[in-house]
């Protein structure tokens, strides 16, 4: 029998957009600061992060 | 490992104009958002094989460290998004120091993980699965978007 997803905080925390939102939000907010070492760091997180289909 | 070998090779490339190398990394960017909403077709370069499940049941240890290399390297597996080919261009076309290139592959791999680690914490993996599914396309798109305009931000405004 498949568990349902827990509506709760935990859904919203690990909901497969979270990490979208917050490695998107932060690669520009840190280039737009002009922290740029930063942005480079986040954006490789974001890039690897956009490889969830891959297996 | 990767981001190593484009530090060392995108002094090739150091010659041409830095407005002319900032120009072709948001032109790919585009691209490759484009790429991903299914508006352009053109095939990227991989070795679309699935790593064998034989890999982790030989021996669970060794074969899970040749699962992660193998999937997280690229050596067998099926990329299905165009950010991580921009950012290799990106990296490769903007010279970025030594410091920066480790970051952005460390980065890379971390952001790679994020995604069993959120399964892993949902506690409700296969609901899990069904949601990352359906939020792939989003996942690619927006992923890509958010890279141009960080791209863009960052080989124009920092140099």
């Amino acid at each position: 029998m498949t568990r349902p997803y827990p509506a709760s905080a935990r859904r919203g925390l690990t909901h497969p957009l979270a990490p979208l939102l917050v490695l998107a939000a932060g690669a520009v907010a840190l280039a737009l600061a002009g922290w740029a070492v930063a942005a480079w760091a986040v954006l490789g997180g974001l890039a690897g992060f956009t490889l969830s289909g891959s297996v | 490992m990767s981001a190593v070998v484009l530090y060392a090779a995108s002094g090739l490339v150091a010659p041409a104009p830095e407005a002319v190398r900032s120009g072709v990394v948001v032109a790919l960017a585009a691209v490759g958002v484009a790429r991903d909403a299914g508006l352009v077709r053109f095939p990227l370069p991989q070795n679309a094989r699935q790593v064998p499940r034989e890999v982790l049941t030989a021996n669970v240890a060794r074969g899970s460290l040749q699962f992660g290399f193998e999937l997280g390297t690229g050596v067998r597996t099926y990329v299905s998004s165009t950010v991580p080919y921009v950012l290799a261009a990106a990296l490769l076309l903007s010279t970025p120091d030594f410091l920066t290139a480790v970051l952005t592959g460390t980065g890379f791999g971390l952001g790679r993980a994020l995604t069993p680690l959120a399964r892993f914490a949902s506690r409700a993996g296969e609901a899990w699965d069904t949601t990352l599914r359906r939020s792939l396309r989003t996942v690619t798109i927006g992923g890509g978007l958010a890279a141009a305009a960080a791209l863009a931000l960052l080989v124009f405004m920092t140099g």
